[in-house]
């Protein structure tokens, strides 16, 4: 419950945070605190010292980016729903982001914070998949640039080096008429996940011409599901959303905790996915 | 599980304070739900209490429960002179049998006549795994 002593900082710029990061002496970022706090009051981290950089306002705000939008690292996620941008660009993120914590977590935790914590069954990760974010990376050697689905590399684990920072997310434009649709069943106590997917399909026509469902909760990282392809120049007929659902967890570990055995989480799984991919093409013109 | 509708009908005698014995009625009935659904203390093999924390175990929150319905009958105690009896606990008593009798009652055509509380989404899926093998059994 009280994590151990550490020193706090604010970082009055984004080259002080980056000259503090380049130092390699332990400290960690906090924005919004709420993925970090919880595990230092577990004593799962022991971080000597923390930079605050939730006051850096290059790293806030969401805006307009080619046909789609960049998002500030330290963005919380109430500023996330209050975007009329994003709601009228990509749903998916307001539909997921309701959800997250309750309103007092919403005001306070980040979407880059969350991300860079990496948590298996976080509701962020399966979206920036999904939606095939860029996320944007500054260390003092320079910047990068990296895919969503090359970020997540592990639990809790990302392609994010001890002396980078992430900057921003940039999300390129849904096809055309594009449908989303977020959906997760959370553990009773926790509020994670113990499956959710984020799913988007466009039609041409009739016939499905893109189709990508990401996964949470349920391997141990946030995963693509391959078998989406297959929903290509189909017409999303009952038997195609069946045959994918139960193809989603091919090739994925499925995790077993105390509160979802694997077995059930696979069923699990297969069920979110078909409701979800059932309320995408709904809502897909 | 989803509950549909909840009604509770009360004999508390005589309410005094009629806000309070509703409060009272809502947190035992909700103490009682949270049990039946929700709340389990899981030990490992060493003794470990493994759902320490709540991140783990469940405690009900007002978002998870459904309305209730309150009614009550007015009956004064013969035994003091005020007519009244508990209330605090008069919910509990009946709403985690009550719940998890509801569910065994839905679940009776696919055969199941018992699921161990908490029932939980993976516990009543397991159930209904079970009673699915032992028709293909026969």
């Amino acid at each position: 419950v009280i994590p151990t002593a550490f020193e706090y900082a604010r970082a009055t710029s984004l080259r002080d945070a980056l000259n503090v990061l380049a130092k390699g002496d332990g400290t960690k970022l906090i924005a919004g605190g709420h993925s970090l706090l919880p595990v230092m009051k577990f004593r799962l981290a022991q971080p000597p010292r923390l930079l605050d950089i939730a006051g850096l306002a290059e790293l806030r705000g969401v805006e307009e980016y080619r046909k789609g939008a960049r998002i500030g690292a330290a963005t919380t996620y109430r500023e996330l729903l209050e975007s009329d941008l994003l709601r009228e660009r990509f749903p998916i993120i307001a539909e997921c982001t309701e959800n997250i914590g309750d309103r007092q977590v919403r005001n306070r935790g980040t979407i880059g914070g969350s991300l860079a914590h990496a948590d298996p069954a976080s509701d962020m990760p399966s979206l920036m998949l999904a939606l095939d974010a860029t996320f944007n990376m500054r260390s003092k050697r320079g910047r990068r640039a990296v895919k969503a689905r090359e970020f997540f590399q592990g639990p809790f684990a990302t392609a994010l080096a001890e002396d980078e920072l992430l900057l921003d997310i940039v999300l390129p434009a849904l096809p055309k008429g594009a449908g989303t649709a977020y959906l997760s069943q959370d553990q009773a106590a926790s509020g994670y996940a113990q499956a959710g997917a984020a799913v988007i399909v466009a039609r041409s026509r009739k016939t499905i011409n893109h189709a990508v469902i990401a996964l949470i909760g349920v391997g141990e990282v946030a995963t693509l599901v391959a078998a989406a392809d297959q929903l290509v120049g189909t017409k999303g007929e009952p038997e195609a959303l069946a045959r994918v659902a139960a193809a989603s967890v091919d090739g994925i570990e499925v995790q077993s905790d105390i509160h979802a055995p694997a077995d059930y989480r696979r069923h699990l799984t297969q069920v979110i996915v078909r409701r979800a991919l059932e309320k995408a093409l709904e809502r897909a013109k | 599980v989803k509950i549909l509708r909840y009604i509770a009908v009360d004999d508390c005698g005589p309410h005094i304070n009629p806000m309070i014995v509703e409060g009272q009625i809502h947190g035992g009935v909700i103490q009682g739900l949270g049990e039946a659904l929700q709340e389990i203390a899981i030990y490992d093999d060493d003794g470990q209490l493994i759902t320490g924390t709540m991140m783990d175990y469940a405690v009900p929150r007002a978002s998870q429960m459904p309305h209730l319905e309150l009614d009550h009958t007015v009956t004064p105690s013969p035994v003091n002179p005020l007519g009244i009896k508990g209330c605090g606990e008069a919910g509990t008593i009946g709403s985690a049998a009550c719940l998890v009798n509801a569910v065994c009652d839905a679940l009776a055509p696919f055969g199941i006549e018992h699921i161990d509380k908490p029932l939980t989404p993976a516990r009543v899926w397991a159930a209904l795994q079970a009673a699915k093998g032992k028709e293909n059994v026969q």
